[in-house]
């Protein structure tokens, strides 16, 4: 039965998902580090798509309603417009790097702890049965 | 004939053998390919994430390979030769939305195992879920296969020079056009049905270089005819075009002022926010880029794919702004519009241009082929994922967890997963030629508008919302979906719209038809908003709630722990 679902719920029997029973799974969820992990990633996602969105329909608003600015010729042909889109681009590729830099450096660290914790409690349980029912 | 149109003729005569060459080239490399995935392919995982072993770095040009089809290659470059500065608004849209893919990726990547509906099956009831998740998918993967396909039998009579009488062999314009979309249709099935994700996720590698390197060629060929200076380039485009310097600002072709019509006006700016909002949050729910965040080790890969992908996806749109002034430039619109007049032939005619300038006519046989071949590479590789996302859905949801129980033989589930892949290829097959004289290039933003209308909910809230339900999902994919096909099948892209100037009726239907209610071309304004509240209303008007479900997967999702 190794093709069952593994993080179904339901009656699948073989939720070796996170291997932990509930109770452990909502331990580990109060867990301070997880709280912070989860404040930091909320934190961080809402601001990008927030910077994002707004930036991206801040332009769109300019492109519909202020054809006068975009037009402002800056350097011979180029214009407001060419540079604000391709300022579009800049910013994407900024906040991209932002976001995975801040997620490799605060977060990923703090989820891999978590979750050596959690294996190695793991492991540790089923040596416990394992003693307890081999002997 | 006089002897320079004599020339011509028999250098595009070269050219057309070297484009057949190139792409029968490009198809035994992508079959043996195939036959290589298919030795290495022996179960589920391998055939729906190609064994999860692809390196960031490979799936980041797969993403691309997957996201940049024919229309941003031709057409957006054809845009902006056409339109100037408009053409470009939709490039932006179509990068900006990798950011709203950049957090998803690691989240869906740890919490799934093959599809979509694998995010919300981890917390719900199963079936009902799997069931709505499996119509979107293949609703979303047909809409766009169809766009694509008929692109292919325009774009191949169109690179064989035939779509204005003229035979090749022996075939006319017409039955070519037929032959290019069964063709494409066959081979994107074997691809899928004998390769499965590994031999897709190849092809996109495969792809993805040959479109970067051919943007990339062709700019550099570009800026080098204006001595790398951009604004000796962007005036003569303004100049070639007719319109002046009106063609490097807004307003051309989104957001159009009609004199004199107020309402009007306001709707055709409307409808930019609307396709404009389709496309950013389109991206992060269509099918087949969700089911690639699979086929990397852990979440980490998958987001590190994406930044790749951006990087890749940002390059590509800046060069495409180099082809489409290049083409305005250097072809003029009149001819661009003589070969096709929606520009789709801007970057061939660009190619044959940048050719014969840096080495006379053999140059342009061989630029043309060569990017014609590219043209047809992007179309393939892109159909070939789509098949392969609805085909997946179908046989991992539909048979496995629906018809089976949840329980079926993991040999049974992939077999009926190639069989799937049939019968897509076949239904798109049929449907594209039954088409192909339609204007299909609004299928395109449809399929982005039905994506984030009933997709994007359901992703967003199954991660975010603990009150989220079975009957949430179900609302929320059948009212996105709904409301997008309603919206659109009221709307004047399929009657009721006629040339401002020359009357010519320019909707699907017949002029006498006219079911027009809704004014947007794009029903993404409105759909899009609708699928949130429907699926926010579903979740409050069920009972159902599994607190527990939520925080392991809300754990898993972030940690990893547990995740295969």
């Amino acid at each position: 039965m190794r093709y069952l679902e593994e993080g179904e719920a339901g009656p699948a029997p073989a939720d070796e998902g996170t291997g932990a029973p509930p109770q452990r799974a909502s331990r580990l969820a109060a867990d301070a580090r997880f709280v912070r992990l989860r404040r930091r990633f909320a934190v961080q996602s809402v601001l990008l798509v927030t910077v994002f969105l707004g930036w991206y329909m801040a332009y769109l608003v300019l492109s519909v309603y202020a054809r006068g600015l975009m037009a402002v010729p800056v350097y011979g042909a180029v214009n407001v417009g060419l540079l604000l889109g391709v300022g579009q681009f800049a910013t994407t590729f900024l906040l991209a790097w932002l976001f995975v830099w801040y997620s490799e450096h605060r977060l990923d660290p703090l989820a891999e702890e978590i979750r050596a914790d959690a294996e190695q409690a793991r492991a540790a349980a089923l040596a416990r049965e394992g003693r307890v029912v081999r002997p | 004939m006089t002897s320079a149109v004599r020339e011509a003729a028999q250098g595009l005569d070269a050219a057309h053998a070297w484009t057949l060459a190139l792409c029968g080239l490009f198809i035994v490399v992508t079959l043996a390919i195939t036959v290589r995935a298919r030795r290495s392919t022996k179960g589920a995982v391998d055939y729906y994430a190609g064994g999860r072993g692809f390196s960031s770095t490979q799936n980041g040009l797969a993403l691309t390979g997957d996201y940049l089809s024919a229309a941003s290659f031709l057409g957006i470059a054809g845009l902006i030769a056409l339109n100037g500065y408009d053409g470009f608004l939709y490039s932006i849209g179509f990068l900006v939305a990798w950011l709203l893919v950049l957090p998803m990726a690691q989240l869906m990547r740890n919490c799934g195992r093959f599809t979509m509906a694998d995010l919300p099956a981890f917390r719900m009831r199963r079936m009902r879920v799997r069931l709505a998740c499996t119509t979107s998918t293949v609703t979303v993967s047909v809409v766009y296969l169809i766009a694509q396909m008929v692109g292919a039998g325009a774009l191949v009579t169109m690179l064989l020079g035939i779509d204005r009488g003229g035979t090749f062999l022996g075939m006319s314009g017409e039955q070519t056009r037929t032959a290019a979309i069964v063709l494409v249709g066959v081979l994107m099935v074997v691809y899928i049905m004998y390769g499965g994700m590994k031999a897709a996720t190849w092809l996109q590698i495969v792809k993805a270089g040959l479109l970067l390197t051919a943007t990339g060629l062709m700019t550099v060929m570009v800026l080098a005819v204006f001595g790398f200076d951009v604004s000796a380039l962007l005036t003569r485009a303004a100049d070639n075009s007719g319109q002046g310097q009106a063609f490097l600002e807004p307003g051309r072709l989104f957001g159009v002022e009609v004199a004199g019509d107020p309402r009007q006006s306001l709707f055709n700016k409307l409808d930019l926010f609307s396709l404009g909002l389709a496309l950013v949050l389109g991206t992060a729910a269509l099918p087949h880029i969700l089911i690639r965040f699979y086929t990397v080790p852990d979440g980490r890969a998958a987001r590190s794919s994406v930044k790749r992908t951006i990087v890749l996806v940002g390059v590509f749109y800046l060069m495409t702004l180099a082809l489409g002034f290049g083409a305005a430039a250097l072809v003029g619109p009149e001819r661009i519009a003589a070969q096709d007049a929606s520009g789709n032939a801007a970057v061939p005619q660009l190619a044959a241009e940048l050719g014969r300038i840096a080495a006379g006519p053999v140059g342009a046989a061989l630029m043309l082929a060569f990017v014609s071949a590219v043209a047809l590479a992007t179309i393939l590789a892109v159909i070939a994922s789509l098949t392969l996302a609805s085909s997946s859905s179908m046989a991992h949801d539909f048979f496995g967890h629906i018809l089976m129980w949840g329980r079926p033989k993991e040999s049974q589930e992939v077999g009926v997963a190639r069989f799937s892949a049939v019968l897509v290829g076949a239904v798109a097959i049929l449907l594209a030629v039954r088409a192909q004289h339609l204007n299909v290039a609004f299928l395109v933003g449809l399929a982005f508008a039905i994506a984030a209308a009933a997709n994007l909910p359901v992703i967003v809230l199954t991660m975010f919302w603990r009150g989220f339900n079975t009957k949430g999902v179900e609302w929320g994919v059948y009212g996105g979906l709904g409301c997008s096909l309603l919206l659109v099948l009221l709307s004047p892209v399929v009657s009721g719209k006629a040339h401002p100037v020359t009357g010519e009726n320019l909707s699907l239907l017949p002029a006498w038809v006219d079911i027009q209610v809704f004014p947007l071309e794009n029903p993404g304004l409105v759909a899009i908003p609708f699928g949130f509240v429907s699926a926010v209303v579903g979740s409050l008007m069920s009972g159902e709630r599994d607190g527990a479900r939520y925080r392991e997967m809300r754990l898993r999702a972030l940690t990893g722990l547990g995740a295969n």
